[in-house]
């Protein structure tokens, strides 16, 4: 179903369609009553005719409601039309992070108080959200907004709270096409994800944002999940000599392979982000060049595997076995004839 | 002669608009195609939606069935062209409509004489249950999960929940030229068979399988798979087939006991 500008949804009024994703159609309208600009999102609609799939879905996004906060792009609530479902969202002007991070220049000098600024803002978003008890489990850069004065919200709240339900995530359909550049080693390897999910992210997303790269590359999805669960992070300043070594190892905290060694709370990251004078930085570093490797590091890495089917093998084999034997034939044969003197 | 009971049932489930898995089975009744080259059944989950998946699985069923039939070699080479053909005309099929993203898993068996012969590409499962033992998956799934397993990344119990798990390596239609595996082996009476798409083996167990399709009818197992599926929510489409094999030819079971030098003694000794 494809919306027109112009056309009324309930209380709103259609102004243009913002995007297409693989999940759902997102369109800005007109909220008049609130005089206000709102985001209306329609799920595809392959997704939706469960109708346990559908209670989930709202129950999930009552919480979304509940997130008031703001650093969080609000759900304002549920609305229905003509059968479908649409959630409406706080409008939010600007671009998504990742634009933010591709158009920047690189290695400017103000990218450390910009840093502490995105982490802080976003970093409180997450640290509210987590007394909630909600993680978000899926933050990356497309999943920020950063306005045109600057402030950060975490979107897709609501949504990634259905990933943490059993059964709802959205096959072939969902996010996770890409690769997984922000995804924890805990994640890769099938565990839930918790507060110190979001740590991560978070921190993998300062670390790309200060360094202008993620410490895990490769085009090959396989290769970038083996890094993050094997392979110690480079510390930042190996791409960026001038980074201050106290917000450095805040973010290196972040990024521990092992979750019991990152920060254990968002707030515990925020307070040190705040008041990076009062880090301990040589206890960080310490703690952090004793972090063991990844010890799986290049054993995982695969064997090459030998495509030779058997009856190729058996004819090689055979054909050696002869060539041996007509060595060993010539030779006694040779030897036979070998002049006596 | 090989006698097979079998049933199928493919339905688009309660979440999915439309149903992009397709299942195909011949059991054909000329004896001398039998003897030749048995049954075949083909289970496919089509990849691209908006109308491009059901058509890469339907297209790749009807096209891998009939190539397998028409094609005069022997069965195992027969289903490597028939796959290698599928895959070339949903390849042409997704340019000619421009759904570049068109593609499909496929996996089939043909049950010959006293053997079976699998292609197979993606993640649709066929798995074996024989009397006295435990149950087999014959394929490996061409998933990322799967390669995040054979890495010692993931563990096997994760599989079903991973949030990347429906991410495939390879499929049919999304390159002019696929790798399958390929697999074969001996089929003995009271063999069965069981093929299905994720939409099963995600929500349902292998041991669950197993006591499914030991205690029931094709019928009844494939309607009871499909039940635990919806009953388990699976938000895909749901595909199961299972093939119960009631009898083996003698002729085939004596042949395949005995090696090519026997082959050859027994041909040459035959009165023409």
């Amino acid at each position: 179903m494809d919306l027109e500008p112009g056309q009324k949804i309930g209380q709103y009024t259609v102004v243009k369609r913002l995007g297409q994703g693989g999940m759902s159609r997102v369109y800005l309208a007109d909220d008049t009553p609130n005089d206000r600009q709102v985001v209306l999102k329609f799920p595809n609609q392959d997704m939706m005719g469960d109708v346990a799939t559908h209670e989930r879905f709202t129950r999930e996004v009552k919480i979304g409601q509940l997130l008031n906060h703001p650093h969080i792009q609000q759900l304002y609530e549920l609305g229905y039309e003509r059968n479908l479902e649409y959630i409406v969202l706080e409008y939010v002007p600007g671009g998504p992070m990742r634009f933010m991070l591709r158009d920047k220049k690189h290695h400017d000098p103000d990218d450390f108080a910009h840093a502490i600024d995105l982490g802080l803002q976003i970093g409180s978003a997450l640290e509210y959200a987590h007394t909630h008890h909600v993680a978000h489990r899926d933050l990356k850069p497309e999943n920020v907004i950063v306005t045109p004065d600057n402030q950060a919200k975490v979107m897709d709240f609501g949504i990634a709270l259905l990933k943490g339900a059993r059964r709802v995530t959205w096959g072939p359909l969902s996010n996770q096409v890409g690769t997984p550049d922000y995804m924890s080693p805990e994640q890769i390897q099938g565990g839930r994800g918790d507060a110190r999910t979001d740590i991560y992210a978070l921190g993998m997303i300062l670390y790309e944002f200060i360094a202008g790269k993620l410490p895990y590359n490769g085009d090959n999805a396989l290769a970038v999940m083996n890094q993050h669960v094997n392979v110690k992070a480079q510390p930042i300043h190996n791409f960026r000599k001038d980074v201050p070594l106290a917000l450095e190892e805040v973010i290196m905290k972040a990024i521990r392979l092992n979750p019991q060694d990152r920060w254990q709370k968002m707030s515990d990251m925020v307070a040190a982000l705040r008041e990076l004078d009062k880090v301990d930085v040589d206890a960080l570093r310490t703690e952090r060049e004793a972090e063991p490797d990844g010890g799986r590091a290049g054993k995982a890495a695969s064997r090459l595997p030998l495509h030779v089917n058997r009856g190729t093998l058996l004819v090689a084999v055979v054909l050696c076995a002869i060539i041996i034997g007509l060595i060993v034939v010539a030779g006694l044969v040779g030897h036979h004839h070998s002049p006596l003197h | 002669m090989t006698l097979v009971e079998h049933a199928g049932i493919s339905e688009q489930g309660n979440v999915r608009a439309k149903n992009d898995d397709s299942i195909g089975f011949t059991v054909p009744t000329d004896p001398a195609v039998l003897a030749r080259k048995g049954c075949l059944f083909v289970v496919a989950d089509g990849v691209g939606g908006h109308g491009a998946g059901d058509v890469a699985s339907h297209e790749a069923v009807k096209v891998l069935t009939e190539t397998y039939y028409a094609s005069r070699s022997k069965p195992e080479r027969s289903l490597k062209t028939a796959l290698g053909r599928a895959n070339i005309h949903v390849f042409d099929l997704g340019v000619a409509t421009n759904r570049f993203n068109m593609s499909t898993t496929v996996s089939a068996i043909a049950i010959v004489g006293s053997r079976f012969f699998i292609v197979h590409v993606g993640d649709s499962r066929i798995y074996r249950v024989r009397q006295n033992t435990e149950i087999v998956q014959l394929t490996t799934d061409h998933s990322e999960v799967a390669e995040l397993v054979r890495m010692n990344i993931l563990s096997p119990d994760k599989v079903r929940n991973h949030p990347r798990r429906s991410l495939i390596t390879r499929s049919v239609g999304s390159q002019t030229i696929v790798h399958p595996m390929v697999a074969s082996g001996e089929v003995v009476v009271g063999d069965k068979f069981v093929m299905c798409t994720d939409g099963i083996w995600e929500p349902v167990q292998d041991n669950e399988f197993s006591d499914i399709v030991r205690a029931q009818s094709p019928q009844d197992a494939c309607k009871s798979l499909i039940g635990l599926g919806l009953e388990r929510q699976s938000t895909d489409n749901l595909s199961a087939m299972v093939v119960h094999v009631t009898d083996v030819a003698e002729d085939a079971v004596r042949n395949s006991q005995v090696g090519w030098w026997g082959k050859i003694l027994l041909a040459l000794s035959r009165p023409n």
